[in-house]
């Protein structure tokens, strides 16, 4: 039993007492931002970054995934009770939870809510620790050729997946591949687009881009909205009625299926998961008018795929080292500022790391139905910070965060100008998402076709010839045509209506 | 009383001794590093910098200024005020590299900057992956010379050491390797284990992979053998003269006055020469404290300068 020796491994990584404080901490931010609306887990990891630097590895990226499954549980929370969805992939359970609160279930949605993500991360978890080891096998045979094709599929289904407007998401990714070429080209050694501005040398920083495009821009985009907050429901008993348990099990087990797989695939995560699971749930129900008005399994399909969803996203990122989205990319930068590369070599070369943040995710989401379920009464209370005193602060931490990265004054005027630009997307409808992919993944593109292109002495049919590269490049060209498809669009677009 | 006019007669004493500096250091002082916390030249800074301030009686404060390959903080040093509170710990890559790839250099890393000391030096290590059919340096450049299409190699980019340092080994030994560059030595060593190239000139970034066996080491680019693999000969055993010495140095402002030079040299080599401090240098940077007097160490400088220079006008590497 090699899975079990590693998960054993794994626990004595994440159950020692400084890994299990920083996956408390994670745990404890992410259902507190989650709770918080206008603060999500890409603009708290965004903001955290710098402060990694001063951790070692493993518990510096327990703390930032416990930040990530942890605001899905917060985002829950705040759906329920006050119809605020502290999160975008708790929006859906809004429409059901919150009805449940008005019919007094309050109590039981939480508690539906907490078990649901509990054993769909528990699930996820175990897929994790099955589907790692042989896809990061697979994942040695990728060379350039094949690194270069799997960047374009990840680029395709950034767009494919994205919300909002096809012709806007694309626009977003050529943005982001603009961006990323900034600074001097690893080939011929050469700078672009610094125009002589030494700083610019090395290319803009991640953390710069992120924090401006989701963290300030977040700021910028809640300023302008009226407060409204309320935080007078009434949470009710938190057992569900034996009815309730029976209909949310199998709803439970759908959405953690679907989840689980949304989750891996390029550009999926919970948002995804969340959505499409809610959608599914409606259509496999026999009474789908219930839905809207209060169904249990409204509540417990959706929260439990955007809490697998949220895990099995790092599959891409463990075994690939290619982030599958923005959150995740956030989570390539921590790697990279701690001197460790993404990718298969990692479960090698680091397993304490690697069996560390998988097992850190089940004891993570132990801990958060801990945390959550008695704890609700007080983060509702949390609703009632103004933002005047939330907003000053976190911005005060933003400038410092980036300062210690490269002790460079230059690049707070940098984060402030991707602020700005980023509160223009917003007022523009454009997603900042798939422009973050496209400067991840875009010089890496580059690099790799360059040189795939040199290690074959010029000739391109390399992409082809090798059958991984080629089955990769097949699956960018289907997903481009199932765009252009009529049926799936409308798909696509009712998918992010719901 | 009798303390104040002790310390009063000493700081007069000091006064005529040295009329401009008597003080120093009468502030903290600054070593700026041109790459992020971690790397060898961090760790060789925060080292010396501890052991400097218990001495000196004043904050020795790192810095970290990164970008440009070391020009930003090379820059700021070059401009800063010649009185000792502002230096820098270069890499050779800094002050012997840099000059010839950038078309337009902010300072003159000769003329604008005084070394003050030397500080560490490494070599690299001629690894192959384990794949290629070679167990000595001999044969590898037989098989090199045979391979068509031509064996890659992998650097860590444009105009690094990595690459300068094979380019002046396939003049020498007159083979044809085709350069892969990767964003800096790590990626290149792991990609030469991956396989997707299959030389490497490997560094302390790759040291593991040498132990484990991933990669194949051949030979040294160093004066003298590695104490670490003694039974891998040097190049220049088979091409004489053939020599890639890493290293490191102390820099100050053009212009700080002779004796606070002379002060900071010898605080370093002071802190260089306590075992506990080689010590951490071998085991966190793989480094070897690196202790040369001023006219060897400029000498070492001009040497550099010249061998890269050459090198890169003949291959045509660039940073412009």
């Amino acid at each position: 039993m090699e899975i079990l020796d590693n998960l054993i491994f794994g626990f004595g990584v994440s159950l020692s007492p400084q890994n299990i404080l920083f996956c408390f901490i994670g745990a404890m931010v992410g259902t507190l931002i989650g709770v918080l609306p206008g603060i999500g887990p890409l603009a708290t990891l965004a903001m955290l970054l710098p402060a990694t630097f001063y951790l070692p590895p493993v518990p510096a990226l327990i703390m930032l995934a416990g930040i990530y499954y942890g605001a899905q549980y917060g985002g829950s929370t705040t759906a329920i009770l006050v119809n605020m969805p502290g999160e975008s992939s708790s929006v859906v359970t809004c429409l059901d939870g919150y009805q449940m609160a008005r019919n007094g279930r309050a109590g039981a949605a939480l508690a539906i809510a907490a078990l649901g993500s509990l054993f769909a991360g528990t699930v996820a978890t175990l897929l994790i620790a099955v589907a790692s080891p042989p896809l990061s096998r697979l994942a040695l045979k990728f060379l350039a050729a094949e690194y270069f094709s799997l960047m374009v599929l990840g680029l395709v289904g950034s767009v494919v997946l994205a919300r909002g407007s096809l012709l806007k998401a694309v626009a977003m990714v050529f943005l982001g591949l603009l961006l990323g070429l900034v600074g001097t080209d690893v080939n011929s050694g050469r700078e672009r687009f610094t125009f002589e501005i030494p700083m610019l040398g090395d290319g803009i920083g991640f953390v710069v881009v992120a924090m401006g495009l989701f963290g300030l821009a977040e700021i910028f985009a809640n300023l302008e909205k009226k407060e409204q907050r309320k935080a007078d429901a009434v949470i009710g008993s938190l057992m569900p009625t034996r009815e309730e348990f029976r209909r949310a099990i199998p709803a439970v087990l759908r959405g953690t299926t679907l989840g689980s797989i949304l989750g891996v695939l390029p550009g999926g995560g919970a948002l995804l998961a969340s959505f499409a699971a809610y959608a599914f749930e409606k259509k496999v129900s026999r009474n789908p008018e219930k839905f809207g008005h209060g169904a249990v399994e409204g509540v417990a399909a959706p929260e439990a795929a955007n809490n697998a969803g949220a895990q099995t996203s790092f599959i891409p990122l463990l075994t690939l080292g290619i982030p599958g989205n923005p959150v995740m990319a956030l989570m390539i930068g921590a790697m990279m500022i701690q001197g460790i590369s993404p990718g298969p070599q990692v479960m090698t070369q680091q397993p304490e790391l690697f069996w560390g943040i998988i097992t850190s995710m089940w004891v993570g989401n132990l801990m958060l139905v801990i945390i959550n379920l008695p704890m609700i009464g007080m983060w509702v209370q949390l609703l009632k910070v103004p933002y005047r005193l939330l907003f000053p602060s976190i911005l005060l931490l933003c400038a410092v965060g980036v300062y210690s990265l490269n002790n460079s004054t230059f690049e707070i005027a940098l984060t402030a100008l991707f602020g700005l630009m980023g509160y223009v997307f917003y007022k523009l409808g454009c997603e900042p998402a798939p422009l973050v992919l496209g400067f991840i993944l875009g010089p890496l593109m580059e690099e790799n076709l360059r040189r795939a292109m040199l290690l074959s002495r010029g000739d391109p049919l390399v992409f082809v010839q090798r059958p991984i590269s080629l089955v990769l490049l097949l699956m960018a060209v289907g997903l481009l045509l199932l765009v252009v498809l009529p049926t799936f669009r409308k798909t696509r677009e009712e998918a992010f209506k719901e | 009383m009798r303390l104040a006019v002790q310390i009063m007669l000493a700081a007069t004493a000091a006064l005529l001794a040295m009329p401009a500096q008597a003080q120093y250091p009468n502030k903290p002082i600054r070593i700026l590093v041109q790459i992020n916390p971690g790397g060898a030249p961090d760790i060789a800074a925060r080292l010396i910098a501890q052991k400097m301030a218990e001495s000196l009686g004043q904050p020795v404060v790192v810095e970290n200024k990164p970008g440009a390959h070391g020009n930003i903080a090379g820059d700021l040093v070059a401009k800063a005020a010649p009185d000792g509170s502002t230096l820098i710990l270069g890499a050779d890559s800094l002050i012997a590299i840099n000059p010839h790839i950038y078309a337009k250099m902010p300072f003159d890393t000769l003329k604008d900057l005084v070394p003050v000391a030397s500080v560490a030096s490494n070599q690299f290590f001629l690894s192959v992956n384990p794949s290629v059919p070679v167990k000595t340096f001999q044969e590898f450049i037989e098989y090199a010379r045979r391979a068509k299409p031509p064996l890659a190699f992998a650097s860590g980019g444009n105009g690094s050491q990595h690459q300068l340092g094979m380019e002046m080994l396939k003049q020498r030994a007159g083979i044809d390797l085709v350069h892969v560059p990767y964003r800096g030595g790590g990626l290149a060593g792991n990609a030469t284990v991956a396989g997707e190239t299959m030389v490497v000139l490997a560094g302390a970034s790759n040291a593991g992979l040498l132990k484990s066996g991933q990669l194949r080491g051949l030979a040294t680019t160093g004066k003298a053998r590695s104490p670490l693999f003694p039974d891998i000969p040097t190049i220049g055993e088979f091409y004489p003269g053939y020599e890639v010495t890493i290293w490191l140095g102390l820099f100050a402002p053009a212009g700080t006055p002779e004796p606070i030079v002379t002060k900071l040299r010898e605080e370093a080599y002071k802190a260089l020469s306590q075992q506990d401090l080689a010590q951490k240098l071998n085991v966190t940077g793989a480094l070897q404290p690196l202790i040369l007097t001023p006219p060897e160490f400029a000498a070492l400088i001009r040497s550099d300068h010249e061998k890269y220079g050459k090198i890169v006008k003949e291959v045509g590497a660039k940073a412009d």
